[in-house]
């Protein structure tokens, strides 16, 4: 067969798929006229079509742990389950001494075997710096206990236990009620989760994926800051900022500062997640994602673009001039032109919120001399 | 090169080769060769019915000890399970012909594709069989056979070949169908 005529039989096939049955015979018919070997080919191939061969995309689980009603040690009763990320599933839970709900959050079993043992590795050590952290501050996602669920078939699965939020993650108060925020409602809203990174960089810890999906905003009680990965952490627990280290983690491209896209501008820390929050900032007060694109090269190519960092008025905000000012410098290419911690940020932040632009009146003077 | 592993300048090698240079592929094939080809031998070498070799298993161990923590997650992931299912088809590729040039029967080493194909391509044998269709199948259509590379070789699932390939995810499980009919066709007995 010869590239061109197996290229005539994909077309037909193609289509042939998605008919029913008794559409089939007069497609054929009038797809392949009368070159009859044609016809032969394509429902010879058809034949060999299975079942389970055109994958649906599969439902969402409803408990694909099968863990409902399930005690945990003891101590935690399994609710319901709510959702599933990319390495884990968190279900709702009780803790069955002080009857306080929890969330519980285990790690997924159909990775792969090799990857699920690091992982698991990393799990326990997110678990630990959680701990660490959230004593800290409200604004970081409680963590309470960390166990291990021996299956009915034998299995070890490890699973952290955390305090229950009511709310929602800000991706989906963006994406429910699409509209510019004030920057006064920005501040009170962010506050809570600057501190958080205040509190991790002074631990030597950054968050290197900040997002609206990975801020959670209460019904009652500050926002909290969720999510400091599990495969960014293996080597960054001990390491801490080294200047030197290679270390790369998972980030999102949307959301991504200008060394994360391109090693040439540094390596990331702290001044990475004073990027992150700027961006989040600007996404709320613009009423828009900051960079759009297609695909993840489209968006990286933005992050490092000298011309269009993402500030207020750069996405068609009304802002002062000291405010655009604050957002020029959190946004700035080089991670060393920074504010070089959230706290350093979100103080000159305020700070601009309350500084008035000059009258206006020079200006004109200015542009008309 | 087995004494070249720097994970930085591996990292940096595989986000030029992502990017389109054809220069640090060129440089890291033989590196991803000699690490799968390792690894498998050491597993065969066991040559036990409970150490059957699972090459998906050993491309994704690969990612984890390799650049697991090096890599931004997003996209390298994607075109290092890619390149390495190609690498990882020609260590046993070469392992087959090589068996089977010596001619040793009885002890088959035991290879495991399961991808829901509905043939066990579990010896030598069958892996030579599979690479003469897969390259056929080339000629007549170079991304099916790509598509079938990546989720044999490398068990990258539908959404991940989409990525790779740069393509939507129904076109591609729409080539995956007519890929696999056609391989199943071609091996029938």
């Amino acid at each position: 067969m010869s590239p061109e005529r197996y290229e005539q039989v994909r077309a037909i096939f193609m289509e042939a798929c998605g008919l029913v049955p008794a559409e089939l015979a007069p497609f054929l018919d009038q797809a392949c006229g009368d070159d009859e070997a044609l016809r032969q080919e394509v429902v010879s191939l058809l034949a060999h079509v299975e079942t389970g061969d055109v994958i649906e995309p599969r439902p969402p689980a409803a408990d694909p742990l099968r863990l409902e009603g399930v005690e945990l040690d003891g101590r935690y009763r399994v609710e319901s389950y709510v959702t599933s990320g990319g390495f884990s599933h968190v279900y709702r839970g009780r803790h069955l001494a002080w009857d306080l709900p929890v969330a519980i959050k285990l790690l997924k079993q159909s990775l792969p075997a090799a990857e699920r043992a690091v992982l698991q590795d990393s799990f326990v050590r997110e678990g630990a710096l959680q701990v660490q952290l959230s004593r800290r501050t409200p604004a970081i996602v409680q963590a309470y206990d960390l166990g291990t669920w021996s299956t009915p078939r034998g299995e070890a699965i490890t699973y952290t236990v955390m305090e229950w939020l009511e709310g929602r993650a800000l991706a989906t108060a963006i994406a429910e009620d699409p509209r510019r925020w004030p920057l006064d409602e920005v501040i009170a809203t962010l506050g809570p989760v600057a501190t958080a990174l205040g509190v991790a960089h002074a631990q030597g810890i950054a968050h290197r994926d900040l997002k609206p999906d990975n801020i959670f905003v209460c019904a009652d009680g500050p926002a909290r800051l969720l999510d400091f990965g599990i495969a960014k952490l293996a080597a960054e627990y001990s390491r801490g900022f080294d200047a030197t280290s290679a270390l790369r983690s998972p980030f999102t491209a949307a959301y991504a500062a200008p060394e994360q896209a391109d090693r040439r501008f540094g390596v990331s820390g702290p001044a990475t997640d004073v990027h992150g929050l700027a961006l989040v900032c600007c996404e709320l007060l613009a009423g828009q994602r900051p960079y759009t694109g297609e695909t993840g090269t489209d968006l990286l190519r933005q992050a490092v673009d000298p011309q269009r960092r993402p500030t207020p008025r750069a996405l068609g905000v009304v802002v002062t001039d000291a405010v655009e000012a604050v957002f020029a410098a959190a946004l700035a290419l080089h991670p060393a032109a920074r504010p070089q911690d959230a706290g350093t940020f979100w103080r000159a932040l305020e700070a601009a919120a309350r500084t008035p632009d000059p009258p206006k009146k020079r200006r004109w003077l200015r542009l008309r001399g | 090169m087995g004494d070249m592993y720097d994970p930085e300048a591996l990292t940096s090698l595989l986000l030029a080769a992502r990017d389109g240079d054809a220069q640090a592929e060129a440089e890291i094939l033989p590196f991803l060769y000699e690490q799968l080809h390792d690894r498998a031998m050491a597993i065969m070498r066991r040559e036990s019915p409970a150490h059957t070799l699972q090459p998906t298993a050993l491309v994704h161990e690969a990612y984890m000890r390799l650049v697991g923590s090096e890599m931004p997650e997003w996209q390298s992931r994607t075109h290092f399970l890619a390149v390495c299912s190609n690498v990882m088809r020609r260590v046993l590729v070469d392992h087959a012909r090589r068996r089977a040039r010596q001619k040793r029967g009885g002890d088959q080493s035991r290879v495991s594709l399961e991808v829901g194909l509905g043939l066990s391509v579990t010896h030598d044998a069958d892996v030579l069989a599979l690479e003469d269709v897969l390259e056929e199948l080339a000629v007549l259509n170079p991304r099916q056979a790509r598509i079938i590379v990546m989720r044999f070789f490398g068990g990258m699932s539908v959404e991940e070949v989409a990525e790779s390939l740069g393509l939507s995810r129904r076109t591609i499980e729409a080539e995956w169908t007519l890929a696999k009919a056609w391989l199943r066709r071609a091996l029938a007995p």
